[in-house]
């Protein structure tokens, strides 16, 4: 199976799904663990996610293009977007109090910007692009 | 996603599978807080078999902690694979939560505290 898969998502709202299913289907080409599926899943998830729902103000026309490259040690996720200019990685900080009342929002972005070994943005001919290298080491050592 | 909501006298426990994501939210959303409109202050996740989980669904969680936290009730998740798991330990919500192995240690938790000692 080749070491990249590329996929073009219009109407995100719509087909975020279909672009999940064939991510989960290269991940296993792939022979990746179950926890680096889910990670690489629930990043373009959030990002997606976020992208229509918040800087973009045309969404008739918003797409993406999604990007994996498999690597020895790591998973290359660049994502692309027709969007207004946003960078996430501002916006990654905990939104998580200890105490009551917890903040709700903002919790996608910190999940990527956690679970990411780097995330980089750049705005090139008016498209937003990211690039996230995931760890496929990467541990957590929760609940042992 | 499918969820089951298991029968307890004070406390809403739900079974959930399959994939908590944006468009399985608002079904997950509705049925949680009905049950907490009851006035149950305790709510218990099974996740033993879910296999993915993303913020809208931690939202739900939150929204829950929201509103019974300060009845002094808890949310507590159980099961969780690893990966799901980490998801709470890197949020933090791990530390407002209760997280439990599995359901009958959640069971045992709900067993120490009795409806007339929490006024229900």
């Amino acid at each position: 199976m080749p070491e990249h898969f590329e996929y073009f998502l219009d109407n995100p709202a719509i087909n975020l799904r279909s672009l999940l299913q064939a991510v989960e289907v290269y991940g296993q080409s792939q022979l990746w663990p179950d926890a680096v599926r889910f990670r690489v899943s629930l990043i373009l998830d959030e990002l997606i996610t976020n992208g229509c729902t918040h800087g973009n103000k045309n969404a008739a026309t918003l797409n993406f293009t999604a990007r994996l490259t498999d690597q020895e040690k790591e998973v290359v996720i660049e994502l692309i977007d027709s969007g207004e200019s946003f960078d996430p990685t501002r916006k990654t900080e905990a939104p998580c109090p200890l105490e009551y009342p917890v903040k709700i929002g903002g919790i996608g972005l910190c999940l990527v910007g956690r679970l990411a070994k780097s995330v980089t943005y750049a705005r090139n001919e008016e498209r937003n692009c990211l690039r996230i290298v995931l760890d496929k080491e990467f541990s957590c050592n929760i609940l042992k | 996603m499918q969820y089951l909501e298991i029968a307890h006298p004070f406390a809403s426990i739900f079974r959930v599978s399959g994939r908590i994501d944006l468009n399985s939210t608002p079904e997950l959303e509705q049925k949680v807080l009905e049950s907490l409109d009851q006035g149950r202050k305790y709510l218990a996740m099974d996740f033993s078999e879910l296999d993915y989980i993303n913020s809208a669904g931690l939202r739900i969680l939150v929204m829950s902690y929201q509103r019974i936290n300060p009845q002094g009730g808890s949310v507590m998740i159980c099961g969780a694979r690893d990966y799901i798991a980490e998801l709470f330990e890197i949020s933090g919500y791990n530390r407002i939560f209760e997280m439990h192995q599995d359901l009958s240690s959640v069971l045992k938790r709900l067993d120490e505290v009795t409806p007339d000692q929490d006024g229900q």
